[in-house]
């Protein structure tokens, strides 16, 4: 397991490591590897949306992440990434089985905007109750009033079959979110008080995550993942400064840097 | 025949009930005027697919395009100035980009009656706004009923996202009958040498335009309807420049809506034609804060309601729109109006009522037309 962990972040350093959002994807991976393991979906019914529970990533900046897992866990092709975020590439924040077809089909749903997918995955567990849906969301993405918007309706409407997963880092591309406007150190209280059971993990411990996504709870279902973002090189934060650190276009030197990091970690 | 807003809140509760991936969205206050008897006529299974998500237009746009994308067929109905302004993004990423099935049914677009709220409710940018969006289909059916009866058929039965744009529910239906085709441009009346072509309630406005015009020049116009709004009707278009037809579009709405979609056609066909647009343009949302100064309650009347679409013919450089109205000693203003190359005049007359309240009439080509 830990080698699988270990293979996705390589991969995602690869193709990530020249332009674009390294450090949300390192964040995630733990969390996306065990959602992608646990929940109901796998080679035999993952070209079947309806039949199906699905991901979605409300928070874009993890996009790379999602495609590494999927690709190293076989649901979709490495090749997808050649050119990532780049003219000659494929994959940008959003992507999405209509716009890109058969060949991303266990990709849910694009919006590439933040504050879109919790609204959307509520639409989506009304819709089938029978089937859970899961929405990773940051936690500086709840600066977005319609976060809350959609909270308030998942718990009006007892959506069960829905997880809201924030990956909390305490960090937006800027600054600290407690230096600009603080959703991170208080969410947990803020989203019980919207009436949702929160879960709180370790975001980089498998065994914990997959323990709250098990867990039955009473009311609608938050887990609140501690994450670090650029989790093997989260030492750059400083060389880098906030911005840097988050859009992460590095030189060859430092590429070689987080790759030894990585594979060390 | 009923009022057409309550063909409308029929008409979903007839799909409700045979279809039951139907679902009716809601964003506050439309429920009661809507839902007839409180849903007494619907099941309890019916009643729980009609949701009223709260006063949070961008969350319920979310919430349809994530039914549709579990193969509902979920109907979005609110004021059609929230629909485009407040939940643009929403509609433009959740909704077009991700090609859901939602029908998103905006009331009280343009003006509308509602406008005698101010600004923030009228709805003259959607059209512009929402043809720059991928997949979305645009709908402005007239007040006619056989129009929005198609239009909903047609949303009904045909995949993929569509904003139905609908000004009711202040003017009705005439009862008029005439061949609807779907994506194509009603011929409401026949005619020759000018074609006036109006979208939503504005084809009350170029029948109008009509008499007069017959009366000056003799030539009964032709009128069409431009129901479907994307994909436009180019070939009708094409068509009339043909037969040199002067071109004359009416509309509720700012640059970028009807007026501009045809010059688009005009100046690609690459064939000169007289055209006239009428439309609102910036200052004349001022037309709102102008009968809101005088008082609102004029504004209910149907009289200021038509004043708006003559203030359209007008222009905004006619003076009308300002408080400082410089009236002759008769109280009558004279306004020029150039269609082509014939100038015709409009008239308005001022008279003071016995409880001080002003009293409009309009005059066009010398004859009362309001």
């Amino acid at each position: 397991m830990v080698n699988d962990i270990k293979e996705i972040k390589k991969m995602i350093v690869q193709h990530g490591c020249h332009s674009g959002h390294l450090t949300s994807s390192l964040g995630v991976v733990e969390l996306l590897y065990s959602l992608y393991t646990t929940i109901n979906f796998n080679q035999k019914n993952f070209k079947n949306i309806n039949d199906r529970d699905m991901v979605i990533i409300s928070k874009e900046h993890c996009r790379l992440a999602q495609i590494c897992t999927l690709s190293y866990l076989g649901y979709v092709d490495e090749k997808l990434l050649d050119g990532y975020m780049r003219e000659d590439g494929k994959v940008g924040h959003d992507m999405y089985n209509i716009v890109g077809g058969e060949e991303i089909a266990a990709v849910d749903y694009a919006s590439g905007s933040l504050g879109h997918g919790l609204n959307v995955g509520a639409g989506l567990a009304m819709a089938k109750p029978e089937h859970n849906i899961y929405v990773v969301c940051g936690d500086g993405e709840f600066q977005e009033g319609s976060m809350w918007e959609a909270l308030l309706f998942i718990k009006q409407h007892n959506l069960k079959n829905l997880t809201v997963i924030i990956d909390r880092n305490y960090l937006q591309i800027d600054n600290y979110t407690k230096n600009i406007l603080d959703t991170s150190s208080n969410i947990e209280k803020m989203v019980q008080d919207f009436g949702l059971s929160v879960l709180k993990c370790n975001g980089h411990n498998i065994d914990e995550i997959k323990k709250c996504l098990k867990e039955q709870t009473n009311e609608p279902k938050c887990i609140i993942a501690d994450t670090i973002k650029g989790k093997g090189m989260e030492f750059m934060l400083e060389e880098l400064g906030f911005a840097m650190f988050h859009h992460s276009m590095l030189s060859e030197k430092d590429i070689k840097r987080v790759y030894e990091a990585i594979v060390n970690e | 025949m009923s009022n057409n807003f309550d063909y409308i809140s029929e008409y979903l509760e007839k799909i409700l009930k045979q279809d039951d991936a139907v679902y009716l969205l809601i964003v506050d206050g439309l429920m009661s005027y809507l839902i007839r008897d409180n849903g007494r006529n619907l099941t309890d299974e019916e009643r729980a697919r009609i949701i009223n998500v709260g006063i949070s237009e961008q969350n319920a746009v979310g919430i349809a395009s994530g039914l549709a994308l579990r193969g509902k067929k979920p109907y979005l109905v609110m004021f059609a100035s929230f629909m485009a302004t407040r939940a643009a993004e929403q509609v433009k990423l959740d909704l077009c980009y991700n090609n859901a099935n939602v029908k998103l049914i905006g009331i009280n677009a343009g003006f509308g009656r509602i406008a005698v709220a101010g600004y923030s409710h009228c709805t003259v940018e959607d059209i512009a706004l929402f043809n720059a969006l991928p997949n979305l289909k645009i709908f402005c059916p007239s007040n006619e009923r056989c129009e929005i009866e198609k239009v909903m058929e047609w949303a009904y039965l045909n995949e993929g996202p569509a904003y139905i744009r609908l000004n009711c529910p202040f003017i009705d239906s005439t009862g008029a009958k005439y061949d609807v085709k779907m994506e194509k441009l009603s011929k409401v009346e026949n005619g020759q040498k000018t074609a006036i072509i109006s979208t939503g309630i504005c084809l009350e406005l170029a029948r109008k335009l009509s008499e007069g015009i017959k009366q000056i020049s003799g030539n009964k116009p032709l009128i069409y309807s431009a129901h479907t709004i994307r994909p436009f009707d180019e070939q009708t278009i094409c068509e009339l420049i043909d037969q040199n037809v002067t071109i004359i579009t009416l509309e509720e709405h700012a640059a970028g809506g009807l007026a501009s979609i045809v010059s688009m056609v005009i100046a690609k066909y690459g064939k000169p034609v007289k055209f006239l647009p009428v439309f609102s343009e910036t200052d004349q949302h001022n037309v709102v804060m102008y009968d809101l100064y005088n008082g609102w309650r004029k504004m209910l009347d149907i009289d200021h309601f038509y004043q708006k679409y003559v203030r359209l013919i007008y222009g905004s450089k006619s003076g009308f729109i300002s408080k400082d109205v410089s009236i002759n000693k008769k109280g009558a203003v004279e306004v020029a109006l150039k269609i082509g190359k014939l100038t015709f005049f409009m008239k308005e007359e001022r008279q003071k009522k016995k409880k001080g309240r002003l009293k409009y009439k309009y005059y066009l080509f010398g004859k009362r037309i309001l």
